[in-house]
Order: C-alpha cells, then sequence, then structure tokens
C-alpha cells in the first residue's frame, strides 16, 4: 500500500530526517530504507525524494557532501543538522500526538489515549 | 573562531549577486556540457541514460546545478543497477522525465542564493504590479471611453434672451462684422505693403503686434507710415459712417453659437464673417468662442475712430470727432453689455482709451468743443457710467456650460472628463478669436493611437467636475463679495489668486483643468474695475468741468458747482470713500485726484516715483490702501464683530494718485503708449 500524495508529502520529510538521524545516507539508500523499513508503505521514487531532499537542504535541515563510497564511486551523503535534529524532534511530538489523537478516535488500531 | 570566520565567508561568497550572476551567465552557454560529460563517462544502459538525460535538458537550471543532478541521478542509477534492478524497472519506478524536471528544478530554486532570491522576488512582485496597473487602466479606459457629457441646460438660451425685444435694426453685430472684416482687410494690405515695419499686422508676433497698438492711433504725422494710415482711414470713411450710427444701438445681439465663414483671400485663409447660429449649433460651439470674435476688432474700430477724430480735429471739424468719440464710448458700452468678462474688460479698455484721448485733447486746446458736443460727450459717458459693476453671474454660466459640456453628469453635480470633454478641451485652446487672417498655431502632432492609448489616464490626474466647479466658484465668490461689499474688502482676493495660482501650476499635459484655463486672474479683474471706476468718475467730472467753463468761461470753484446741472452726483474718491475726488484750481488748470493709498491729501503732488495718471500701479493699488489685517498665528483675515476686515494703517507711499491733469499741456504723445 502506498500513500496518497498529500499525506505522504506530510510524512515523507519526516521519515527522511528519522533515517537521517542515525547515520548519512545517500540517495539510493534512502529509498531503499524507506521501503524495507515502512514495508512499502513509505516507498518513493527518484522523482519524489531528490526534490524532498532539496527542500530540506534549502531549509537548512540537511547538509549534503560527496564521498567515496564502498564500491569506489562517489555518492552524495545527506546528514541531519543541528536545526534538522530540532526540527525532527518537533516532528516527532506532533506525530505522537495526532497519533494518539487518531488513536483515541479509534482511526488507527491499538493506539489508544 | 576563524572555523565561524571562514564559515561566514564562505556563506558570503555562495550568497553573492556576482556568483549569481556567474552562474546564472554560464547557463546561457551550453549549458548541459559537464552533465552530458558526465552522461557518457557513466556509459549507463541506453533507457536510463535517455531518461536522465532528458530530465537533465528539461530542468532549465543553471549550468552547475544541471551537473549536480546529473551526478546524483547518475549515482542513483549505477546503485539501483548494482543492486541487481533491470534498467527497465529502473526507468518505470523513475517517473516522467518531464514531471520529475518540474519538481527538480523547483527544489533546486529554493537552494539558490539569497540575492538571486530577492531577485526573483522582485520581479514577482514587479510583475503582480504590472498586472494589477494593466488591469486598472483597462478600467479606467472603459471608464473613460463609456462616459459621455449631457448638455441639460442650454445657457446659450438663457443668454440670448437678452436679446428679447430687441428688433434686428438695433442690434449693431453684422455692421460690426462687416466694419471688422474690411478693417482687417485693409490692416493685412498695409502689413504686407510695409512689411519692414509691420506695424499693423495681425499675424506678427507679440511683440510687434503690441508695437503696432501702442503706437497706432497715436502715431505723429511725422511718421513715416502716417500717410499711409491717413489713406486707409479716408478710404474706410464709409465704414466708419456706418460704425457711427451702429455704436449707437442698445445692444451687439449676436446669437450665441456662430460659426465663422473662412474664405481665401489674398492667398492666404481669413474669417472674413459668422453665419448666426441654428439651435443645433450651439452644441458644437463653446460660448466663450462664440463672442471673442469680434473682440479684438471692437478695440481695433475704436482705435480708428481716434484716429479719424484726429484728423477731424486737424481740419477742424470738431463735430466729427465729437461723433467719433461718442461712437467708440458706444462701442465700450456695448462691449460691457455683453454676459461675459472677457466682452467686459474690452469695454472698460475702450472706454480708458477714449477717455485719456478726449482729456489729452482737451488740454491741447481750451475750448475744444461747444457746449452742445460737450453736453452729447457728457450725456454718452453718463450712460456708460450708469452701467453695473462687472457681471460674475455671466462668468459662472459660461463655466458651467463648459462643465457640462466636459464632464459626465451623476446627477449630484459631479462627474467626470469625457473623451468629448477633451476634444472640446483642445477646441478652446486655439478658436479663431479675430477676424482677418487665420492664424494656426503650431499644434504638436501626437500619434492618434498614442493619444487614444494615454488620453484616459487624464481622468486619474484631472479634477473631478465637482472639483473643478468648486474652484471655480471659491474665487468667484471671493470676487463677489468684493465687488458687493467695496474696494476696503480687496484684499480677500488675495486668497481667491492663490487658489487659481496653484490650480494654474498644477495643469500638466494629463492633467487637464478647465478650471485653470477659465478661471479668470479675478484679483486684476476686481482691482482693474476699482481703478476703472475711479477714472469713469474722474472722466465724468472732466467734461462736466468743461461744459461749465464752456458756460461760464471760468472754471468752477468747487466740484459742487457743477451739481445738478452738469453732474448729478460727484464721484466719490475711493481711496477716502467720505469724500469726493479731489480737485484743485491752478490759474485756468485744473487737477483732480485721489488722496491715495497713503490716505491723506497731499494737495495733488504724485508720489516721487512716477505714476501712471490713467492707469494706476503699484503705488496706487488698493490694497496698498486698504490691506487686511491677519492674524500672525493663524494668518487668518481679523474680523470685527460686524464683520467688516479690520483694517491696518494705510501704508503707500506719500503722495497723490493723479487722475487728470491739466497743468501740463502735452507736447507729444509718447506718454500715451
Amino acid at each position: 500500500m502506498k500513500l496518497e500524495r498529500e499525506l505522504m508529502r506530510g510524512a515523507g520529510p519526516t521519515a527522511v530526517l528519522k533515517l537521517l538521524s542515525r547515520r548519512a545516507m545517500y540517495g539510493y539508500e534512502l529509498v531503499e530504507a524507506l521501503a524495507k523499513q515502512s514495508d512499502g508503505v513509505l516507498a518513493m521514487g527518484q522523482s519524489t525524494l531528490y526534490p524532498m531532499l532539496y527542500n530540506l537542504e534549502a531549509k537548512g535541515l540537511i547538509e549534503a557532501d560527496w564521498r567515496d563510497g564502498d564500491n569506489g564511486r562517489q555518492r552524495k551523503y545527506y546528514a541531519l543538522t543541528g536545526k534538522g535534529k530540532t526540527k525532527l524532534k518537533a516532528d516527532e511530538q506532533a506525530w505522537a500526538k495526532l497519533a494518539e489523537a487518531m488513536g483515541s478516535l479509534g482511526v488507527l488500531k491499538g493506539v489508544s489515549a | 573562531m576563524s572555523s565561524t570566520f571562514s564559515k561566514v565567508r564562505g556563506w558570503s561568497w555562495q550568497h553573492s549577486p556576482m556568483l549569481a550572476m556567474w552562474r546564472a551567465a554560464r547557463g546561457f552557454v551550453r549549458p548541459n556540457r559537464e552533465a552530458f560529460a558526465l552522461l557518457e563517462e557513466a556509459a549507463l544502459p541506453e533507457p536510463i541514460h535517455e531518461v536522465v538525460r532528458n530530465t537533465i535538458v528539461r530542468t532549465k537550471l543553471w549550468r552547475d546545478e544541471r551537473e549536480q543532478i546529473a551526478r546524483e541521478l547518475i549515482a542513483h542509477a549505477q546503485d539501483a543497477i548494482d543492486a541487481g534492478h533491470e534498467p527497465g524497472q529502473i526507468v518505470s519506478t523513475f517517473g516522467d522525465p518531464r514531471r520529475v524536471a518540474r519538481l527538480l528544478r523547483r527544489s533546486m530554486k529554493r537552494k539558490r542564493p539569497l540575492s538571486w532570491q530577492a531577485y526573483r522576488f522582485s520581479r514577482r512582485v514587479a510583475g503582480v504590479l504590472l498586472l494589477m496597473l494593466f488591469v486598472s487602466y483597462i478600467a479606467v479606459v472603459v471608464r473613460f471611453y463609456s462616459s459621455e457629457p449631457q448638455i441639460k441646460t442650454d445657457f446659450g438660451a438663457i443668454l440670448d434672451s437678452r436679446s428679447d425685444g430687441f428688433g434686428e435694426d438695433q442690434k449693431s453685430w453684422t455692421t460690426l462684422v462687416e466694419c471688422g472684416v474690411a478693417w482687417s482687410k485693409i490692416e493685412h494690405l498695409l502689413a504686407q505693403e510695409q512689411a519692414g515695419r509691420a506695424m499693423l499686422q495681425t499675424d506678427a508676433d507679440d511683440e510687434e503686434q503690441d508695437i503696432g497698438v501702442a503706437i497706432f492711433p497715436y502715431i505723429e504725422p511725422d511718421h513715416p507710415d502716417y500717410q499711409a494710415f491717413e489713406d486707409a482711414v479716408r478710404g474706410f470713411a464709409s465704414y466708419l459712417d456706418e460704425l457711427r450710427v451702429a455704436a449707437q444701438r442698445p445692444i451687439i445681439g449676436l446669437p450665441v453659437g456662430y460659426e465663422p465663414i473662412m474664405e481665401k483671400w489674398e492667398g492666404r485663409m481669413f474669417v472674413t464673417g459668422v453665419v448666426p447660429a441654428g439651435p443645433d449649433d450651439y452644441k458644437r460651439q463653446s460660448m466663450i468662442d462664440i463672442q471673442l470674435i469680434y473682440l479684438g476688432s471692437l478695440r481695433r474700430l475704436s482705435q480708428v475712430l481716434i484716429f479719424d477724430a484726429r484728423l477731424a480735429l486737424v481740419e477742424g471739424d470738431t463735430e466729427r470727432a465729437c461723433n467719433d468719440y461718442i461712437a467708440v464710448m458706444g462701442l465700450a458700452r456695448q462691449a460691457r453689455s455683453e454676459p461675459y468678462l472677457f466682452s467686459e474688460l474690452v469695454g472698460i479698455s475702450i472706454h480708458d482709451m477714449v477717455g485719456v484721448e478726449i482729456g489729452r485733447q482737451l488740454r491741447k486746446q481750451d475750448g475744444l468743443f461747444d457746449s452742445d458736443q460737450l453736453r452729447r460727450l457728457a450725456h454718452t459717458q453718463a450712460r456708460l457710467a450708469q452701467l453695473p459693476i462687472i457681471e460674475i453671474e455671466h462668468e459662472r454660466m459660461n463655466f458651467r456650460d463648459a462643465l457640462q459640456r466636459a464632464y459626465s453628469d451623476d446627477g449630484h453635480g459631479n462627474g467626470r472628463l469625457t473623451p468629448e470633454g477633451f476634444e472640446y478641451y483642445g477646441l478652446m485652446t486655439a478658436p479663431p478669436d479675430d477676424f482677418g487672417p487665420v492664424t494656426m498655431s503650431d499644434a504638436v502632432t501626437v500619434d492618434p493611437r498614442f493619444r487614444a492609448a494615454t488620453l484616459p489616464l487624464s481622468i486619474v490626474f484631472s479634477n473631478s467636475r465637482g472639483q473643478e466647479q468648486a474652484i471655480h466658484d471659491s474665487v468667484m465668490d471671493q470676487a463677489q463679495t468684493v465687488l458687493d461689499r467695496g474696494v476696503q474688502w480687496i484684499s480677500l482676493m488675495q486668497d481667491a489668486e492663490l487658489i487659481a495660482e496653484q490650480v494654474r501650476a498644477e495643469e500638466t499635459p494629463m492633467r487637464f483643468s478647465f478650471a485653470a484655463m477659465l478661471t479668470p486672474a479675478m484679483q486684476q479683474v476686481v482691482a482693474n474695475w476699482f481703478q476703472y471706476e475711479q477714472r469713469v468718475g474722474a472722466f465724468s467730472l472732466m467734461i462736466a468741468i468743461e461744459a461749465y467753463r464752456q458756460d461760464h468761461g471760468q472754471l468752477p470753484d468747487t466740484l459742487s458747482m457743477l451739481q445738478p446741472r452738469y453732474l448729478p452726483e460727484i464721484p466719490l474718491d475711493l481711496m477716502d470713500p467720505a469724500r469726493s475726488i479731489k480737485y484743485l484750481v491752478e490759474g485756468d488748470r485744473y487737477v483732480l485726484y485721489s488722496v491715495g493709498s497713503d490716505g491723506d491729501d497731499d494737495d495733488a503732488r504724485a508720489p516721487e516715483k512716477p505714476v501712471d495718471p490713467y492707469l494706476g500701479n503699484q503705488e496706487t493699488s488698493f490694497d496698498l490702501r486698504y490691506p487686511q489685517a491677519r492674524s500672525p498665528m493663524t494668518n487668518k483675515p481679523i474680523f470685527e464683530s460686524g464683520g467688516k476686515p479690520m483694517l491696518a494703517e494705510p501704508t503707500g507711499p506719500d503722495g497723490d494718485w493723479i487722475l487728470i491733469d491739466t497743468r501740463a499741456v502735452p507736447d507729444s504723445d509718447a506718454e500715451a503708449s
């Protein structure tokens, strides 16, 4: 199941920020991680991922640099900035409250107030 | 510390306008060069190569941005291939290159330097403003071209009603037109014959024309042009006979709304007459134009009569000279009786002209006219002196008529300038204002399409109908107040003149103002009126004194001896309103004078600075005698409890305003100029 565009627009950046909070990652790695860890729900192609990354970079939430990868080729690695960490923290709290609210309404099964 | 400095310096460099301009400029030259080189080097499978290439081209980004995207997309594709994905699968998950390019372009632009973001923002703001301006302009254009004036009041009919009850044989306009056209032709021929001097060339420039007006009719026999003028005036004798008869008729009586007749004569276009108006003609004509056409010739025909009087006096024919003077006064009366301020001013000027001339001839020769001639002059003068003060109501009518022809009407006295109004405005600025050769103004040629496009903007910059009316009313109300209450209120006109000056100053090629164009300089008009009133009183006294001298062989000792036989009332001194004009006898000569702006009698001693005895000047102006007291705090007029202005002490120069002085016999007519 894939999310509708509007839901993805809200959830995607937070998911990316969360992944990058663990370690710096490159584009393909992010695509794979998102698909795998969300069981395909947050799977996104290059057309969605790279514009999202550029937007986050423009906002100063992430920063990028080219490094040599394991296979010897250069890859662009994205990492969370201080501003990005703060934003992620705020997003996590917001998502928790949202989940709680949706749970209390019975929209989210297994989550209740 | 140095790290922070380095970061700041790096940030500044990345966001500097210079770098942004350089990056943008590079994009114009082979924008895909680096990106394509990377693609070639990566040797991706053909389908992936094409998708990435199309995407990069469609981003339309700067050259280095395309390179960045190319590197990232290539790396992504290579990672996917390494992970075992088929090229077809990779392409299918890539999405539509057009959409991807659009998303990449948007997001990449957000990363651009602040200077570029500021430029883009200002460009958008400018675009929005331009759009708003365009929409506003369209609204103004629609508003302008959809409005039209409505002529609701037939002011022409109202003005024409003054002729009710008068037959055609009691109107002078046909004779005036006939004589005006005939003399304009003579002048034209004279000007051609005397091209070097061009004294009477009516289409000469202003300076030449002024010289002509100044010299004629006061030209002396030793002047090189005298004989030519004498021949011309003698050849005009039959017209002068007609003119003397027409000048005694009650009114001019030309109906409102004439059409000028233009014909080719002596190689150029001439205004050779007028066609009286029908009811429809009125709608096409400005009332201002209508009456101005014969005013110039009225003044010129008066000059011809005065010159003829001089010829008559040289011949000893005092009867013809007297009749010429009476005719000139008749023309002055007719001009003053017309319901137009300009016409009244021309009448005043003609009356002044003949008064000065009679005074000059009387000084040259005692006992010039016999008792009967003096009686007739006095009678004509009295008839003229009894005319009411300048009628401003007619001027108001003229202005209301101009507005109703130019502005739309919302039914509440307001409206806006219309396309017809603009045409009308232009028409009023260049009317044929005299008989004779048609003088074409040097009109500025404007592309009609440009004019049609820019004209609607005039309603943005120009006053509304209500505002125009208010400006005109305020000036006219002040003038009416001063004319009604008396000369001591003259300084109220300062406010009115300030309003008028301000409006005139604001008139621009995009800001049309009928108030600026049509509101006369009322401060000058009102002052001129009072000066004229004073001179008319002195002129009446002079004729009465001469009549008394004819009958008694000596001058009266006092002016009261003239009453009631020679003059019903002794005119008052406007500078000393409780008393009459002053009279001083020295032997067989006398002086008529006013106490002047200093307010005290100096026994007919003029101020040290020469004062024009007839026209007055700054030293004799009324606002020096009647300055209005003003609060230094508010600069507002201070009034007494009864509503009268609190007047300051007289501040004029020491001396009197000499009105008529027969002590010095003029040996030259140069003073007249």
